[in-house]
């Protein structure tokens, strides 16, 4: 079979045209698993760059609270963490806010931390970055700077314990509005012990007609048995049986911001963001059914409801150092989309406590019909015997 | 990226990268396992990630990186091409079943061949190729993605193509 240069091309392109395709199964089992990260993670997105064009012109809204001297100010940190235009706003109002007399910056210990209340800033385009979520950039934001440390004086690193920093509003039950359901994000490091966070979420000057708080907590996401809400005057305060950190400080943003309007807004994005989390994709029941029956196998009931393919089992010797090496397996060639293994290196120590079964392993992509269940067994004359197993009467593998 | 957008991108891409992460590890297990941790780290890195870059070359050099990793990691596992059928090979290039009749002049035996042949070339090589012709990237965007030269990548892809003429040549001749 000759063929010129083009036809070469052609047939390499043809041939390796992407033809496999990945299970629905799997799909699933990914976007599951995204909804998980996603809220293990809704904290720690960091802020995508803006572009150029879309950065805008800088309101008047911006409002400081505090400033303090004993730690960087909120500005600093911003230019520490590389946003150097939020930087300059924090400095402006600093500036603003020092000619009527700055406050001293708040503290609260609690359960061996110092949390900091250092600045915060509300405004449209305020900062170098930007956050999107769901194709939106989210520009009009609240950025609230705190600082953490030990309140033994003992240096706190970046990454080392899980602290909670988020706005909270009065009248809206914490647990369902915080930093999380209101598009927030964080960066922070740590400097001479302390760790500084520059916390931003959508603006919450909309709520200025409402009891407006910061929360810093030494857990990783809200935990409702830190705080107490009252359903019925909206009022959140610390749970004071807490032994650890559950710092509340109270926020003053002027009333005059508030936007009943856009605060509906922001509680309906929050309420629908919160459902789509909520939404995971379940797994099929089939799959998870066979993979409940298979987990309930044992070496000593498998051969009662499993056959087991005889030309899957291969038997292998254990070298000098431990490891066994099993060559490739399919469980059925006849089936188009048999299931199987490549070759696999392994040592003894880590499959086996001793001579005897084990099951080292099951997997299905549809249920009971593609279930597959390995085991490898160890013999007295030190020889690995390694075997495939389906479910009796059910498997497509039978057929 | 939110949920809704992972699974536009899947639906998008999720053929073309899982494609890719077969021929890389040249087994269903590891390739189900690659391509899920794949885009899991696509999620995690999507808030530092520009939204209009080519999303696919981004999956696809996130997959690479990953698979030298988790080498590198599990370096005491060999794997070895599970042994398909020629039937299944050539099945798994029509996989609707129903080839058109431009695809059927091609034939299944060459088919079969160049991917066998393909599955034997060492990494550096296999990588430029798949990216290439599976992937239709550019030479200039394959070197941005592995990190070489324009030049190394060139030469990787002539001797690719060399090493895959000669076996495919004495491969159709022993058939």
């Amino acid at each position: 079979m000759k063929h010129d240069k083009d036809e070469w091309e052609n047939l390499l392109r043809r041939a390796l045209a992407p033809s496999e395709k990945p299970s629905e199964t799997i799909n699933r089992r990914i976007l599951q698993q995204a909804s998980e990260e996603k809220r293990m993670r809704q904290h720690k997105t960091y802020r995508k760059l803006i572009p150029a064009a879309a950065a805008a012109l800088m309101l008047a809204a911006g409002f400081t609270a505090y400033a303090a001297w004993n730690y960087r100010n909120a500005g600093e940190i911003a230019g520490r963490i590389g946003d150097e235009k939020l930087s300059g706003a924090f400095a402006k109002e600093d500036t603003a806010r020092n000619a009527d007399g700055v406050s001293a910056a708040e503290s609260q210990t609690y359960g061996g931390y110092t949390a900091t209340f250092l600045g915060l800033l509300s405004g449209d385009s305020l900062s170098d970055y930007a956050f999107t979520a769901g194709g939106k950039l989210h520009s009009d934001r609240t950025y609230c700077a705190v600082a953490i440390q030990r309140a033994d004086g003992s240096a706190l690193s970046q990454g080392e314990e899980d602290f909670f920093v988020s706005p909270l509003i009065g009248g809206l039950n914490p647990a369902l509005y915080n930093a999380a359901s209101l598009f927030g994000s964080y960066a922070e490091f740590a400097e001479d012990g302390i760790l500084y966070r520059l916390l931003e979420c959508d603006n919450i000057s909309c709520f200025a007609d409402h009891a407006l708080y910061l929360c810093v907590s030494d857990t990783a996401f809200y935990d409702g048995s830190l705080y107490r809400w009252d359903e019925a005057s909206g009022t959140i305060t610390r749970n004071t049986d807490y032994q650890g950190l559950n710092a509340l400080f109270t926020l003053h943003i002027d009333p005059a911001l508030a936007d009943p309007v856009k605060a509906q807004e922001l509680i309906d994005a929050a309420d629908t963001a919160a459902r789509e989390l909520s939404e995971t994709p379940a797994l099929p029941s089939s799959v998870e059914e066979a993979m409940a029956w298979a987990a309930a196998l044992t070496p000593e009931t498998i051969a009662d409801s499993c056959v087991r393919m005889e030309n899957t089992v291969q038997t292998c010797s254990v070298d000098a150092d431990g490891w066994f090496a099993l060559q490739p397996w399919l469980v059925n060639e006849a089936v188009s989309d048999t299931r199987g293994g490549g070759g696999v290196k392994a040592q003894l120590s880590t499959c086996f406590d001793g001579p005897g079964t084990v099951i080292e392993g099951y997997n299905c992509s549809e249920g009971m019909e593609d279930l597959v269940i390995t085991t490898l067994t160890l013999s007295d004359d030190n020889t690995v015997t390694f075997a495939a197993w389906v479910p009796k009467d059910v498997s497509i593998y039978l057929r | 990226m939110t949920k809704q957008e992972l699974a536009s991108y899947i639906e998008t891409y999720g053929g073309d990268l899982y494609s890719f992460c077969r021929y890389l590890t040249r087994d269903r297990t590891e390739a189900d396992e690659l391509y899920q941790d794949t885009w899991l780290k696509v999620l995690e890195l999507s808030g530092r990630v520009d939204s209009d870059r080519n999303i696919k070359g981004y999956c696809l050099s996130v997959a690479l990186k990953l698979w030298k990793n988790r080498k590198r990691k599990f370096a005491w596992r060999k794997r070895i091409a599970p042994v398909r059928t020629l039937s299944d090979e050539a099945d798994a290039a029509y996989p609707d079943g129903a080839a058109s009749s431009e695809d059927a002049v091609l034939r299944r035996e060459e088919i079969f061949l160049i991917r066998q042949a393909v599955n034997e070339l060492p990494e550096k090589l296999k990588t430029v190729i798949l990216l290439h012709y599976m992937e239709e990237m550019s030479l200039a965007q394959i070197a941005e993605m592995t990190h070489v030269s324009y030049g190394t990548v060139k030469s990787r892809l002539y001797h690719a193509r060399q090493y895959l003429k000669k076996r495919w040549e004495e491969m159709s001749d022993e058939t």
